[in-house]
């Protein structure tokens, strides 16, 4: 092989080290700067790496310039701590010189010489091509690792399992450098297998990037979903205060009233009178207090507004809800828990024609369980999808089964068991979860 | 024996109209009327010495109030189903606090109470059932709801109840042919349960939980999925 296949050779590998290490830091950290800007810098950085190994070729040298340029790559392009810009260039090049190790490992269980078919280019694509493969493999697992984006909301593992692609590169190159150190294979057969081991390894590149795109793509896409869901819920809580300072503001202004006509009554004397006001006064719906649903806030006012729905929309409500049945969840849970069933009951029973929602909550204090059920109302028999879940009758296709999954998600977090049955003869639906008190 | 059924609310129409609608709900369902005796305050409840299997109390009374007349009525009876009546939301949360079995809101909705005493019903006529089981000693009589779980022993059965352990001469296949209550399963061929202490199941084991002991017995793999069926469906028909 003579000096410029291999620094072609080696300008190649380094372009592949760019993508790798861009891949990682984009995984890892915010960028900066634009992706031209970027691409500018990387381009700049590895150009310094090539002429270091073209003119020193020396391992060491080699390494120190390696950590250097992906330290000022990390810090300057990236919203990253000085702290961490070290750390991770020092485990990109601990990752290098691994990768380099375990792929003589792998190609000396044919051969301890197999050094002296490096001169093959067919060998040494199939070396180099295994050496960056465990290198991408481990920035892949060091990536997921210390990825910051860890969230509750949306865990998924699939990156990892798509490891099988260049573990199986691994085993094609492994297979293809054993054939080549056992056939003289002529220059343009070697040429043609070390371009297809190029291509090969660009692939694995190509495929899992676009993959991490699109899983961040999906994460941003959740988080945005979510943060329009908490935005719609703040718009409906402030829609409530108004409401509610309203009825206040009414409520004033009738107390006034009413103590002018009891000052007037009190001028003229008519005691009489003025106790008889003041017992229908009490009467007034408006003085009398609110019913409590649970000894549970958050329960409380998500059956308060359902109440309230309920009222306006000629909906019968009973409610037993029993004392501490709910207080082993938290807050968020049981807002989630019961506003999807709730507003799922709702929404059914509105539309139907006995109209009807009935929350039943019991304890079992011995057995240390709870026993939830939600009975409505539901004219339209709701059909049953292949995963278990009911399709609602909401006008909004898009929703069907978000409120489902999420009371699965809750019910599966707290160990318990969830079904729901339709009667036809009745036409009620129904929800029971037993949920074990933790 | 009839059923007896106790109403108590110091405003006499309010329980005149409650138990004229019970009575139609009897006659609606084709059951023979039940004994009724009315009261008008907690105090002259509790010196009649009526004991019922229903007691409708309100809430508010002069005197004595329904939580605390309904508190003296269980101590009495603690198989009595007890449904509170109700018009004042401050005294929800008593109510809660307090063993009722349903509570209902003035005015009363007939579906609701016609629903209230199906449930009611139905656990007086399976749940508190007694059964005479026949041992080496003699015989031992035990309600249906007291009995936590019975288990192989040899040729015989060992019962286990809330309070006492006792064997019955008859095996446990005779058993699992003879209990035939909604509310017993068997998990496996030398074991039935009563689904009303389950406090815990997976595919291998249930749980079986009261005030003195708990215990885990086994449940045969094929009979998980029925098991789970059960207990919703026991738990549907309201505890």
């Amino acid at each position: 092989m003579n000096e410029y296949v291999e620094l072609i050779l080696t300008a190649v590998v380094i372009v592949a080290e760019a993508l790798i290490v861009n891949a990682y830091n984009n995984y890892l950290f915010s960028p900066k700067y634009s992706k031209l800007n970027t691409i500018c810098a990387y381009a700049l950085g590895y150009a310094v790496l090539l002429f270091i190994a073209a003119v020193f070729n020396n391992l060491i040298t080699n390494s120190i310039a390696y950590m250097l340029v992906n330290l000022i790559i990390m810090y300057k392009l990236y919203a990253c701590g000085l702290i961490s810009a070290v750390f991770h260039s020092v485990v990109l090049t601990a990752f290098m010189s691994l990768s380099e190790v375990l792929s003589s490992t792998i190609l000396s269980v044919y051969t301890h010489e197999f050094s002296s078919y490096q001169t093959q280019i067919s060998v040494f694509v199939a070396l180099t091509v295994i050496s960056k493969m465990i290198y991408f493999l481990l920035c892949i697992i060091s990536a997921k690792m210390f990825s910051p984006r860890k969230s509750q909301v949306y865990e998924n593992n699939s990156m990892l399992k798509l490891c099988v692609l260049p573990m199986s590169s691994i085993i094609i190159a492994d297979t293809i450098a054993y054939i080549s150190m056992n056939l003289e294979l002529p220059m343009d057969l070697q040429i043609s297998v070390s371009v297809c081991l190029g291509v090969l390894f660009f692939a694995n590149i190509y495929t899992i990037g676009i993959y991490s795109t699109t899983e961040n793509l999906n994460r941003d896409n959740l988080i945005l979903k979510l943060a329009r869901q908490k935005d719609e819920s703040n718009a409906e809580f402030y829609k409530m205060l108004q409401e509610q300072n309203e009825k206040q503001r009414i409520l004033i202004h009738d107390v006034k009233n009413h103590m002018q006509i009891v000052n007037s009554l009190a001028v003229d004397g008519k005691t009489d009178e003025i106790q008889e006001y003041i017992t229908k006064w009490g009467f007034d719906k408006a003085f009398q207090s609110q019913t409590r649903y649970s000894d549970n806030d958050t329960l409380n006012l998500v059956v308060t507004k359902l109440s309230h729905d309920c009222e306006e929309n000629g909906i019968d409500l009973f409610c037993d809800i029993r004392e501490q049945c709910v207080d082993f969840i938290d807050d968020i849970d049981v807002a989630a828990l019961f506003g999807n069933l709730l507003t799922n009951a709702f929404e059914s029973a509105v539309i139907s024609d006995e109209k009807i929602i009935e929350i039943d909550i019991q304890i079992k204090p011995v057995q240390k369980m709870t026993i939830i059920r939600i009975t409505n109302s539901c004219d339209l028999k709701p059909t049953k999808t292949n995963d278990g879940l009911f399709i609602s009758s909401k006008t909004n296709k898009g929703q069907h089964g978000i409120g489902q999954k999420s009371i699965a998600r809750i019910v599966k977090k707290y160990n318990g068991t969830a079904q729901s049955y339709y009667d036809e003869n009745k036409k009620q639906f129904e929800w029971v979860i037993i949920l074990p008190m933790i | 024996m009839n059923l007896r059924i106790l109403f108590c609310d110091d405003d006499n129409e309010i329980m005149t109209s409650l138990h004229k609608m019970v009575l139609e709900y009897f006659s609606s369902v084709n059951q023979p009327e039940p004994e009724c005796e009315l009261f008008n305050s907690g105090e002259e409840l509790l010196a009649s010495g009526a004991v019922g299997d229903i007691a409708f109390l309100d809430v508010e009374m002069d005197g004595l109030s329904g939580i605390h007349t309904g508190e003296r009525l269980k101590k009495l009876n603690p198989r009595i189903k007890i449904i509170i009546v109700t018009s004042f939301s401050d005294y929800l949360d008593e109510a809660m606090k307090f063993h009722v079995f349903r509570y209902l809101s003035k005015p009363v909705d007939k579906n609701r109470l016609f629903r209230n005493l199906k449930e009611a019903l139905y656990q007086i006529n399976t749940y508190s059932k007694s059964m005479v089981v026949e041992t080496d000693c003699g015989y031992e009589t035990v309600y249906a709801e007291d009995i936590v779980y019975i288990e192989s022993c040899g040729r015989k059965a060992m019962f286990h109840t809330v309070d006492k352990n006792f064997v019955s001469i008859k095996g446990i296949d005779y058993w699992t042919k003879a209990i035939d209550i909604p509310c017993f399963y068997s998990t496996n061929r030398g074991c039935i349960v009563n689904m009303k202490y389950v406090s815990f199941f997976n595919e291998n084991t249930v749980t079986v939980t009261c005030e003195c002991f708990s215990a885990n017995v086994y449940i045969a793999r094929r009979r998980f999925k029925s098991f789970r069926d059960a207990y919703l469906f026991y738990v549907r028909s309201k505890e």
